[in-house]
């Protein structure tokens, strides 16, 4: 009978690593695909050791897009304390390349469509972040500080698209990883430095940090294949989307470019550019026309004026991202090299007129 | 011959050669002493058993490297394929004639290690980032499983090791205390250590238990809660080590008892600085004051505590005097009283320094009793330990107490001229013993 009990024991710790490794392996080879976009690496996600730190763009959601008992986890008495490591449920819809788009978080799971099952790590007044348990992309020691290499230098701007597999019940398994071959950089314009009368005390003159004249961005071909991209008279297919999303709307730094919302026309044959591989497409956006201002909005006050970034160099909170949102594949129908078209938005590093590119 | 009294045994020899006792003299004598040991070789499952926990961490390491080379179901069975190997040859050990149960051990507990490895490695190979104070959770629980099945203190270790790594990973990393965490080691482990009367089982899961409760007190219920929960606990242990009989293993006894005066002692010392006073005795301090679980922690254990004394003093009333506690114990209960009612009525409406003065004067006569007590019945260890608990006495007053340069220089010639005094006091004591015994 001992010895019955002991062999059950050790069969018992086989169990939980087959379970383990079963479970995951089953959804690996069963559930659905679906890409999802890593934000773009900022310094403080640093790779550590012998994984890399995935941050997904749809780890941060915004109070807008929280739903059902979610919603009350932010209230401020309980909000450190109560709403860590609670499940939650993250409803996306797919793009036309399959990536992943955040269209609600709930405490409850969806009746239907694609979901991610995941927990929160921590609430904040206006977000929460949430992770899914496929944050970690181990890799062999040593290539880990290879891949951060690739990333910040040949595939510099170009978004990192990890693939899971989805099961039915949300829980989601790395399948593996691809580089979009579509990259975004941006190079800034500053005014020049005018230093200030020197004061009464005849202290050293202050130079002022410059505005932003403007911002040259480069959309360039990382891929082995063609791809176009529909460019737009005046740049109409590009916009100052605020660094975080847009649906905080925590009234603190709620600055968004003026045309983030605005109606587009539809595209024009003429406006689709075929990149060949290593070929890129710069279109420089000047910061004092009319329809690159910013604007500062909050939830409780009226929308303050429309102001150029040139003007804007004391507010540190005031940080963007220059979006490329290619037309949706409706209205890319009859173009020519239509097929070619990439549908994914693209969004740059984040900068500031206070700062520089992150 | 016993392991425990060579040199009687020996002289047991001599007398029987030289005749000054008859060999039936010398049968009995040695009866007395009868040879206690298990004929476990203890030094050998410490040895193999810590050499199979440092074999598991290679075993992590290098399987950590998560060489590209070897394919996902290569490392899998690499894994599955070690677990198996080491709990094979492990029970194969024990279970061969001879049976070989100390480097049997080693191996189970290899196989328990690359069980936890285990976890983390299919975590590796499937990118999984999930919660991982799950991860010592369910190591935990399959060695308290194979530790009960085997009758095993090594395992029982581990799991103990590794269930207060899952208890202090929750609350510290993910401020989600677990407060069955302790109750888990306390049920899971605490009637193990009570079977095999193992005193380091014992020692490993006390420590175990003292850590989470007193995390889990101070995220409930601040740093108030935490010293509360810590001297209620050091009391508890106190008087469950002069609770327990002669059934119980002496070593097992002592390692409550270490543990309840270490923590008591500390608690007091802490008590000696004012500035402490008014944080750790003002419960009104810590945010949560009110929540049901703060109220637990603060009331629970010291109820507990008061319970196990004043079944002690029932026993002592019932046996009389063989249910010994010594004078310095007694202080236990009644500090834990006096700071549960310092802290419930809020000492800053009274003075703080009024109990530091009491708390140092608590310090000054466990110290004094430890120094005379040590003295009397020749107990080194008693002395020393006396002694340096006085100077870090006099120490922390020197930096927050004494302003005047001469008034500091009077205190160390006291402290020098105790420490002075003590040791020819020791010695007399010692000299007198000698002489009475040559004399007898």
């Amino acid at each position: 009978m001992k010895r019955v009990v002991v062999i059950a024991g050790v069969v018992a710790q086989l169990v939980v690593l087959g379970y383990m490794a079963g479970e995951r392996e089953w959804v690996l080879r069963t559930g659905k695909s679906v890409f999802l976009r890593t934000a773009p690496i900022d310094p403080s996600d640093p790779m550590r050791g012998d994984y890399v730190r995935l941050s997904y763009e749809l780890s941060t959601v915004g109070k807008r897009l929280c739903r059902d008992g979610v919603l009350r986890w932010f209230d401020p008495k309980t909000i450190y304390k109560k709403a860590r490591d609670r499940r939650v449920y993250a409803a996306i819809k797919l793009d036309g390349e399959g990536v992943a788009e955040l269209i609600s978080l709930s405490d409850v799971a969806p009746s239907s469509g694609v979901f991610l099952r995941g927990r929160t790590d921590s609430v904040s007044l206006n977000s929460i972040q949430v992770r899914f348990g496929v944050e970690a992309l181990f890799m062999q020691q040593g290539k880990a500080r290879l891949f951060e290499a690739t990333a910040r230098g040949e595939k510099s701007g170009v978004p990192l698209n990890v693939e899971v597999a989805v099961r039915d019940d949300g829980l989601a398994v790395i399948r593996g990883h691809r580089w979009e071959p579509l990259g975004i950089t941006l190079t800034l314009d500053r005014n020049v430095a005018v230093p200030t009368a020197r004061g009464q005390s005849g202290a050293q003159a202050r130079v002022p940090r410059p505005g932003l004249a403007g911002v040259t961005v480069q959309l360039k071909n990382h891929g082995a294949k063609p791809l176009a991209i529909v460019a737009g008279d005046d740049a109409r297919f590009f916009r100052l989307v605020p660094s975080r999303d847009d649906s905080f709307g925590d009234g603190s730094a709620g600055w968004a470019g003026v045309r983030a919302e605005a109606p587009r026309a539809k595209p024009r044959p003429h406006e689709v550019k075929v990149l060949q591989p290593g070929q890129s497409y710069e279109v420089h956006l000047d910061f004092s026309r009319p329809e690159w201002f910013v604007q500062k909005r909050t939830d409780k006050e009226a929308p303050q004026p429309a102001t150029s970034l040139s003007t804007l160099t004391d507010d540190w909170l005031a940080s963007f991202r220059v979006e490329y949102a290619p037309p949706p594949a409706e209205e890319c129908v009859g173009l020519p090299d239509a097929e070619l078209i990439r549908q994914s938005p693209l969004r740059s590093r984040m900068f500031g007129p206070a700062g520089g590119v992150d | 011959m016993s392991k425990r009294n060579p040199w009687l045994f020996a002289e047991i020899e001599r007398w029987t050669k030289e005749l000054i006792i008859t060999p039936e003299q010398a049968g009995r004598l040695r009866a007395l002493y009868p040879d206690t040991s298990t004929g476990v070789s203890w030094g050998l499952i410490v040895f193999s058993s810590l050499g199979a926990v440092v074999v598991g961490l290679g075993i992590i390491l290098l399987l950590a490297y998560n060489w590209t080379e070897i394919p996902k179901f290569g490392k899998l069975g690499l894994i599955f394929g070690t677990l198996a190997v080491a709990h094979g040859v492990g029970l194969w050990l024990r279970w061969s004639t001879p049976p070989r149960p100390e480097i049997g051990e080693a191996g189970s507990i290899l196989g328990s290690m690359v069980f936890g490895a285990g976890i983390w490695l299919v975590a590796q190979i499937y990118n999984i980032d999930e919660h991982f104070p799950t991860g010592f959770l369910v190591w935990g629980v399959g060695t308290l499983a194979l530790a009960w099945a085997l009758n095993s203190v090594p395992q029982g270790i581990l799991a103990a090791v590794t269930l207060t790594i899952w208890g202090c990973s929750e609350v510290f990393s993910f401020e989600a205390p677990v407060d069955y965490s302790s109750a888990l080691i306390l049920v899971g482990i605490g009637p193990l250590v009570w079977r095999k009367q193992s005193a380091l089982l014992g020692g490993v899961a006390i420590g175990g238990l003292a850590i989470l409760v007193i995390a889990n007190a101070a995220f409930w219920s601040g740093g108030g809660g935490a010293f509360t929960a810590a001297l209620s606990l050091s009391t508890l242990l106190i008087a469950a080590s002069r609770l327990m009989d002669e059934t119980t293993s002496r070593r097992l006894r002592q390692v409550l008892a270490f543990f309840g005066l270490t923590g008591f002692v500390v608690c007091c010392y802490i008590l000696s600085f004012d500035d402490t006073v008014r944080h750790v005795l003002r419960w009104t301090n810590d945010h949560q004051r009110s929540t049901p679980m703060a109220l637990v922690y603060r009331w629970c254990l010291f109820a507990l505590a008061l319970g196990a004394w004043s079944g002690l003093l029932f026993k002592r009333w019932t046996r009389g005097k063989s249910v010994a506690a010594r004078m310095e114990e007694w202080l236990c209960p009644i500090a834990l009283l006096y700071c549960q009612a310092l802290a419930f009525m809020d000492t800053s409406r009274g003075d703080a320094t009024f109990v530091a003065v009491v708390f140092n004067l608590v310090c000054l006569g466990i110290a004094t009793m430890w120094m005379v007590r040590g003295s009397r019945e020749g107990q080194l260890k008693s002395v020393i330990l006396g002694s340096l608990f006085f100077a870090a006495l006099v120490f922390a007053r020197y930096f927050d107490l004494f302003e005047s340069l001469a008034l500091r220089g009077v205190v160390f010639l006291v402290l020098g001229g105790v420490l002075f005094a003590e040791g020819l006091f020791y010695r007399k004591l010692r000299h007198a013993e000698e002489t009475n015994g040559d004399a007898l």
